[in-house]
């Protein structure tokens, strides 16, 4: 499919390479959407892709770290293989290759154990099988069918059938180019799961006990790209530490903000700068009042996009959509997208009709 | 640049001795990362703002900082800004006078927080060391008849802590076992194997919760002015918890007992709702360490300070695996003072600086230590 040498893995965030606004699908259903990178975190990036080593993305909540990961998976796509942005009208479009460029998304929950990432095997299965085997080949025939039992039986021969792999087992396979991982949220895991990782992230090699098998390593140009985010509810332990590369991605600024709401909604707003800009007014007050209470946490951008959507809907007329917007204190469903707690909500309520009696 | 085959190596120098725990392997990072490119945007345009810096302290921020102590953004800055500072004057110096100026290696960053230096005890026995026998000296004679002290043998600094940092990582460890918790999505091999043979067939598998050791530790520090003669005996603690030896922590500060804020123990004057604190712990996993004096140095304990620490006890309870009240006075202190009845309510569960007492609580079976206060004793005191 593509020359191994000229594979270019660098991420440039640049206008040719954006999904169209309304969001483009891969084969496996992951949405697609237009994602501005910060200057500093493109570095990072491309650093991190360079050195081969894992980036670790910190920073608020809804600022855009998780996003970054599908947001490179769609340029290496587009770059290497002339996948253009779809065209609205036609959905598929003809260069669109069938499988997507191997994007392998694990997200940490808090039961999540380091195996589980690499691969789980299906004891009890093969258990049961060897039971069923065991009960007698000529009944089962009977209940199963020939052919059902030959697979039965082929399948007990060989143990590889019996484990599958996780995320990182998928990603340290061979592969035919730099595969893209996204570990989600580390730091809700047990506090001894990033160490449990150290050898796979460090040497990206694993040995499946239950099998013999020895995964990994990738050969130097084949070694995925490993982007690992963290909400900081926890603190990583200092070996892990030492092995990634590490961003803290700040909150955009207003003129960020002000493209990332012009490339996401796109004609969609075109006609209606007035609304958003006073919709930006409104968050920044709120962004601003919320980051100097204490143990209330400030909206993010993807708070700021849910309450743009809200009031851009299409049968929304224009002037609607702004007396909304000037009476937010008393339009608590509007107010929900961007403050979610009851306490904060009294607050700013309070705060703004103390500010329109002064 | 200072020289082609190390790049930059003065600077690296210049961060490890401000305390970041740089290894040679990072080191070798930024020689990779120059050797691809990075780093040297702006290079060649030598303005004197110095912006071609900014590059290079991205790369170089990337690399080498980390949410940790040992790899701090602020120690960092401070380096690399003293650093471009000096080059530039370098610079500077050198286009005007054409002398090379000598290189100076940065001085070192003093450490922010670290205690003074204990000078070495004089043992009462030891010998007076050479130099002081050469040397002669002017004896000063005491008043006659008054024994003479010798004040250099007295420290007052402290350094015998009861509670050494070693035996508050094996409490720690003892508080850390793993329990079996949460859904059942583990295969017990055993349990199964023994129901096939019970039962003479295979019907089920036996599951069973996954052992895990989630373990937090949250410490509520009085930061009162009474418990300040105490602090130095809390900074092994302290310590253990910045190293990170003892992870996952959070040490809280209050004022008296804890009412509606908790205080962030960094930065003092950021609060933080009690509410949060605890909606953000869990029943098994979250431990508590108190260090207070519950009332000790008050004789005559006032109906506020009791009722807010019983408040304060009753919805910390049901939110905790454990608690460890470290009162820093002697029980014999408690005695007739709120302290007192605090201990009663606890059960047990405060406890004096010694080391076996503290590990002996944390050896308590994680399984019955569900923490119930004992009814208060009305209008005791």
């Amino acid at each position: 499919m593509t020359n191994q040498a000229n594979v270019d893995y660098s991420y440039s965030g640049e206008q040719k390479y954006q999904p169209i606004a309304d969001g483009f699908r891969d084969p496996d259903g992951r949405e697609y959407f237009p994602y501005l990178p910060e200057p500093g975190l493109k570095k990072a990036l491309n650093l991190a892709i360079a050195l081969k080593r894992p980036l670790l993305l910190e920073g608020e909540p809804g600022c855009g770290k998780t996003r970054v990961a599908a947001a490179l998976a769609y340029e290496l796509a587009c770059k290497n293989w002339g996948t253009q942005p779809a065209d609205p009208t036609k959905p598929k479009s003809p260069k669109q290759p069938k499988d997507w460029w191997n994007f392998y998304i694990w997200n940490i929950t808090s039961s999540s154990r380091a195996q589980d990432g690499l691969y789980t095997f299906d004891a009890v299965a093969r258990l049961r099988d060897a039971q069923l085997i065991g009960s007698g080949p000529e009944q089962l025939k009977k209940y199963l069918g020939e052919q059902e039992t030959d697979a039965l039986e082929n399948r007990l021969k060989d143990k590889t059938k019996y484990r599958e792999f996780g995320a990182l087992g998928q990603a340290l396979q061979a592969q035919t180019y730099r595969p893209v991982l996204l570990i989600d949220e580390i730091d809700k895991a047990d506090s001894d799961f990033p160490n449990d990782l150290l050898l796979e992230l460090d040497e990206l090699r694993f040995t499946i006990g239950d099998t013999n098998e020895n995964i990994g390593p990738p050969e130097a140009d084949k070694k995925p790209i490993i982007l690992i985010t963290s909400n900081r509810e926890k603190p990583l332990p200092e070996p892990f530490l030492r092995r990634c590369l590490y961003y803290y991605v700040p909150f955009p600024q207003a003129d960020t903000l002000r493209s990332i709401i012009a490339a996401r909604f796109g004609q969609r707003v075109a006609q209606k700068q007035e609304l958003v800009n006073q919709a930006l007014e409104k968050f920044d007050r709120i962004y601003r009042l919320l980051g100097r209470q204490p143990g209330s946490r400030p909206p993010g951008t993807s708070e700021l996009l849910e309450f743009l959507t809200a009031l851009i809907q299409e049968d929304k007329a224009v002037e609607e959509a702004i007396t909304e917007l000037e009476n937010l204190a008393e339009e608590l469903p509007l107010l929900g997208t961007l403050i979610k707690t009851k306490a904060d909500q009294d607050l700013y309520v309070k705060t703004s009709s103390k500010s329109s009696e002064g | 640049m200072s020289d082609l085959v190390f790049p930059f190596l003065d600077l690296f120098q210049a961060l490890q001795q401000a305390g970041m725990k740089l290894s040679a392997e990072q080191y070798d990072l930024l020689r990779q990362s120059l050797c691809q490119g990075f780093g040297l945007e702006n290079w060649d345009s030598q303005n004197k703002e110095g912006k071609y810096w900014d590059d290079l302290r991205q790369v170089c921020r990337v690399l080498w900082v980390k949410p940790s102590r040992n790899y701090d953004v602020q120690v960092f800055d401070q380096v690399f800004n003293r650093y471009v500072n000096q080059k530039r004057q370098g610079i500077q110096a050198q286009q005007r006078a054409e002398v090379i100026p000598t290189a100076k290696p940065p001085k070192p960053l003093e450490p922010t927080r670290q205690w003074p230096k204990v000078p070495l005890r004089k043992m009462a026995a030891s010998q007076p060391s050479v130099e002081e026998a050469k040397v002669p000296v002017a004896v000063k004679t005491g008043l006659a008849g008054l024994p003479e002290v010798d004040d250099t043998g007295l420290s007052l600094t402290p350094s015998q802590m009861p509670l050494p940092q070693r035996s508050l990582l094996d409490s720690w460890q003892l508080l850390r076992r793993p329990l079996r918790d949460g859904t059942r999505n583990e295969l017990d091999m055993d349990a199964t194997i023994r129901r096939i043979t019970q039962e003479g067939y295979f019907s089920n598998v036996v599951m069973r919760p996954i052992k895990s050791k989630r373990v937090e530790l949250i410490v509520l520090v009085d930061d009162g002015n009474v418990m300040l003669p105490f602090r130095p005996a809390l900074q092994p603690l302290i310590n253990a918890i910045e190293t990170q030896q003892i992870t996952p922590a959070t040490v809280y500060r209050f004022t008296t007992y804890p009412d509606e804020y908790l205080y962030d123990w960094q930065q003092p004057t950021q609060a933080i709702p009690f509410d949060q604190v605890l909606s953000r712990m869990h029943v098994r996993r979250t431990i508590v360490l108190i260090w207070g004096d519950a009332g000790a140095t008050q004789p005559n304990p006032s109906e506020d300070h009791r009722t807010g620490l019983m408040t304060f006890l009753t919805r910390l309870s049901p939110c905790v695996r454990s608690l460890i009240w470290l009162n820093p006075l002697p029980p014999h202190r408690w005695v007739g003072t709120l302290a007192e009845e605090v201990a009663y309510w606890l059960d047990g569960r405060m406890t004096y600086l010694s080391a076996p007492q503290v590990l002996a609580l944390a050896k308590r079976p994680a399984t019955d230590d569900r923490l119930f206060l004992r009814a208060p004793i009305l209008g005791g005191g």
